[in-house]
């Protein structure tokens, strides 16, 4: 299975995402899901009632309700997994279980930036495991190249995909596996952490670049999905 | 209390008499004594009826703007909760009408009209002070 494949069929899967409110508030959230696998629809709530909410289903069954503003704060990078959300945790879940595998963004450089480096502090906690990240242009490795010098001095076994290689030092005593001309690969934007443990703590990332320095993609801790990524991965080699 | 206080909340029942039932004050009141069946009374509109799934929806939702997400449990709870208590009290009260899992607002006769509405007044201005 490729990356491409992956988006698409994640984008697939049909959920109804249904904003309750007694005014306007909401109307950006078609935006902010980048609607391809979501239908968003507003109601209108009376006035005197409640704040704004949003319902989830899928494939007509009910998934969970949470407010609107708990939506819009969980959707802002860098995205954060439920269990670093304190005492909410378990609440926080049911959002996580929500938009998992779904949440289809679009978001800009910075944002995926932040989204990144979330992934990579998680590796780097966790500190064994595999990690491979692909880069889009050998100077968007030269930025990051620090976090992964730093990343090799643990047990994870890191590939890095930089198409053409890598511009400055040649990373030649770095514990590292180097992929350079990596084809189709070399369109998207990802980052794939496995723990080599329980899988609590995989995660992957992966984007595509579309009009006007806007990226596409989904982000999930979903562990088999995360191995499907892993897996599309090594199928460019094959 | 003066004559001109008392007269503010004076109930009139000459006009309407025979043809408006009034719900008998105990199942009033029981029908409004709960916030869940508060709540489903300003949740309904007044011109159409509702499935019985939109109003789940609508009281997990409201419930979820206080007490965080709401997954599928809360959501069977409330339904089982309206199915078996709330409609079937507000439904003795008049206060709703419930078919075939279609629920919708009666026409309430003036008084409790304004019964109502106030019920909901009320809530909302003790939820905004408790947030201040």
């Amino acid at each position: 299975m490729s990356f491409g494949r992956i988006l698409s069929d994640v984008a697939s899967r049909q959920k109804q995402v249904i904003v309750y409110a007694p005014d306007d508030s909401g109307s950006e959230l078609a935006d902010v899901l980048a609607t391809r696998n979501l239908t968003v629809d507003h109601r209108q709530l009376p006035a005197i009632s409640s704040e704004a909410f949003v319902i989830v289903r899928d494939n007509g069954e009910f998934q969970g309700a949470l407010s609107l503003a708990d939506l819009l704060s969980f959707l802002t990078p860098p995205i954060r997994r439920p269990e670093d959300l304190d005492s909410l945790a378990r609440k926080h879940r049911i959002v996580y279980e929500l938009l998992d595998d779904t949440v289809f963004v679009s978001l800009d450089r910075r944002q995926l930036l932040a989204t990144s480096r979330e992934l990579e502090d998680r590796a780097w906690r966790t500190g064994h495991g595999r990690l491979h990240a692909g880069f889009q242009r050998a100077d968007a490795f030269e930025a990051q190249r620090t976090v992964y010098q730093e990343l090799s001095t643990t047990d994870i076994d890191i590939h890095l995909y930089v198409p053409g290689g890598v511009t400055g030092d040649p990373l030649t005593d770095t514990p590292l596996t180097l992929h350079t001309g990596n084809g189709e690969r070399d369109r998207y934007w990802f980052i794939l952490f496995d723990d080599g443990d329980s899988g609590a703590q995989n995660c992957a990332l992966i984007a595509r670049e579309t009009d006007g320095g806007r990226y596409r993609g989904l982000w999930t801790y979903n562990e088999a999905l995360v191995e499907e990524a892993f897996k599309a991965v090594s199928s460019y080699d094959s | 209390m003066t004559a001109k206080e008392n007269q503010a909340t004076e109930l009139d029942f000459s006009a309407s008499s025979s043809d408006v039932d009034y719900p008998p004050p105990d199942d009033l009141f029981r029908a409004l004594a709960s916030s869940e069946r508060r709540r489903l009374l300003a949740a309904l509109p007044a011109e159409s009826a509702m499935t019985l799934d939109e109003l789940t929806d609508i009281l997990v939702g409201w419930q979820s703007t206080t007490d965080g997400p709401a997954g599928p449990d809360e959501w069977a709870k409330v339904k089982i909760e309206l199915v078996h208590a709330h409609l079937p009290l507000l439904a003795d009260a008049g206060l709703v009408t419930y078919e075939d899992e279609e629920i919708a607002r009666t026409t309430y006769p003036e008084p409790i009209e304004e019964l109502v509405a106030f019920a909901g007044e009320y809530d909302s201005a003790v939820a905004e002070t408790e947030l201040a």
